[in-house]
């Protein structure tokens, strides 16, 4: 093939390629090629069909047989083994820390090369079957684990949810949707109350919205008097005067009220109190300041 | 064919490694595949394949003992760089690892500018050199092989035998040996071709394959 010293060009007829190209490929295999025709024929390979590429390696074979024939019979040292294979890998590793993978790694480090070819090594079966099921039934273990916990919480979670939107709603069926709006909304302002005298369980608050004359007065656990009621009275430095009175009704006792002019639910003094006759009061709730 | 039971051990790690079932592969492909990731046994077992063939070829080409063990730490890692280009489907192993090894020889000798080992084609050089130039690691094998080498190239056409002496034994390219014997590369190169068909042929004859 005359242009293989030249640019590859037109195919010439089979029976000159074959000749011509075993010829090269004769040349190419005892290393009598010059780089440029090296590449040549190499292209050649590259772009003819894959019955002349085999060829082109039979004749190569060809021409290695014979020279394996005629080396000479020698051995070489056993220490040539480790000198090899040192020198390979150590530009296997240097390599290994030159690329991206390695970028960040101390110079000769080869950490990240023992962690890869530990992991290939896992992945890819030279690590023995028992330590491979071990691992694999460890990590069920765990993924179990965190799935179980995780389930719990979020239905945890939910449950309280649940709970919450129940509870919600039979308090909102108790005292009313419309002042549902009271526990629900950010900007309500809250007065806690506390009891007076005897530990009970009682429990008191008042809620409201800064600005508004109306506020919502919410009672639990009072004791339901056998006659009688409770009162609600505010205390300040103008205004003494009771606000609301009210007989418990179950468990949970609500009413919306008036705040009285110029009063601040929040500095002002509240007292529940409970009398049997008007000229009997008893406080049984106050406000905590 | 296996060399030992941890080399086969090996070769089923090997094919395992790629996800397929030992026998569904290429063994040379599946070896060359891990050479080319770097893996140390895979480079191991390269070496234990091929180690002795390539140190003989250095041997054959190389001034010294210790350029040939060079060359062969040179070839290894070549062979290592390029194990991604290996394809099965081309060629053997064996072939591919020569034709490398080849190479790489050749252009060493070519940088080096030494003379390669005393061969047959310079006719001042007697057996007594040979012993004297590897001072005692010759043995009895490499004397007679090389002689008979030698024999069969006196034995070419004048054009042959400069041809394949300078090639062959030599290293010089093509174009050398054209400039050298002022002859068309074309001539050389079909002179190479008949030559070591011819050297092919006398084999046979010598051990009585013809």
């Amino acid at each position: 093939m005359s242009n293989m010293t030249g640019e590859p060009g037109k195919q010439p007829p089979p029976h000159q390629l074959e000749e011509d190209l075993r010829e090269f490929c004769v040349a190419d295999a005892v290393g009598a090629l010059s780089e440029k025709e090296q590449q040549n024929l190499e292209y050649q390979e590259a772009v003819s069909d894959p019955g002349v590429r085999k060829a082109m390696w039979d004749v190569r074979e060809g021409v290695m047989k014979q020279l394996r024939a005629d080396l000479p019979k020698v051995e070489p040292e056993a220490s040539l083994k480790h000198r090899v294979l040192a020198r390979v890998l150590r530009a296997v590793e240097s390599d290994f820390v030159n690329s991206t993978e390695g970028r960040d790694l101390p110079s000769g480090s080869n950490t990240a090369m023992i962690k890869r070819n530990w992991l290939e090594r896992f992945v890819g079966g030279r690590v023995s079957p028992v330590w491979r099921v071990a691992a694999l039934v460890l990590l069920t273990i765990s993924a179990g684990l965190f799935w179980n916990l995780t389930a719990a919480n979020l239905l945890n979670k939910s449950m309280i949810s649940i709970a919450r939107d129940n509870e919600t709603e039979n308090f909102a069926k108790f005292v009313g949707p419309e002042t549902l709006e009271y526990f629900l909304n950010p900007l309500v302002q809250h007065v806690p109350f506390k009891s007076i005298g005897e530990e009970s369980d009682a429990r008191a608050r008042i809620l409201y919205f800064p600005g508004e004359d109306h506020a919502f007065f919410l009672t639990k656990n009072l004791p339901i008097l056998v006659e009688g009621e409770y009162f609600l009275r505010v205390e300040t430095p103008s205004v003494d005067a009771i606000v609301v009175r009210f007989t418990p009704r179950g468990q949970i006792t609500g009413i919306d009220f008036v705040v009285p002019s110029g009063v601040n639910p929040t500095t002002a003094s509240w007292v529940i109190t409970s009398s049997n006759t008007q000229n009997d009061e008893v406080k049984v709730m106050q406000n905590i300041s | 064919m296996t060399e030992s039971p941890e080399i086969d051990r090996l070769k089923v790690l090997f094919a395992h490694s790629l996800g397929v079932e030992y026998g569904m592969i290429s063994e040379d492909q599946g070896l060359m595949d891990s050479v080319a990731e770097g893996e140390g046994a895979a480079i191991e077992l390269l070496y234990d394949r091929f180690g002795k063939l390539v140190y003989r070829m250095a041997y054959q080409l190389m001034p010294t003992k210790a350029d040939a063990e060079d060359a062969v730490q040179e070839i290894f890692l070549r062979l290592w760089q390029s194990a991604g280009r290996y394809d099965s489907s081309k060629a053997a192993l064996v072939t591919w690892v020569m034709l490398i090894s080849r190479r790489h020889l050749v252009d060493r000798l070519r940088r080096q500018k030494v003379r390669p080992r005393p061969q047959a084609f310079d006719e001042s050089w007697t057996l007594a050199d040979q012993e004297q130039q590897h001072s005692g690691e010759i043995s009895a094998l490499l004397t007679e092989r090389q002689q008979r080498l030698r024999e069969r190239i006196e034995a070419l056409p004048e054009l042959q035998r400069e041809v394949v002496q300078r090639a062959y034994l030599g290293g010089r390219t093509l174009r050398e040996i054209s400039l050298e014997l002022d002859r068309p590369i074309g001539t050389i190169k079909s002179a190479l071709s008949r030559a070591l068909a011819g050297l092919r042929e006398r084999v046979a004859e010598d051990e009585g394959l013809l």
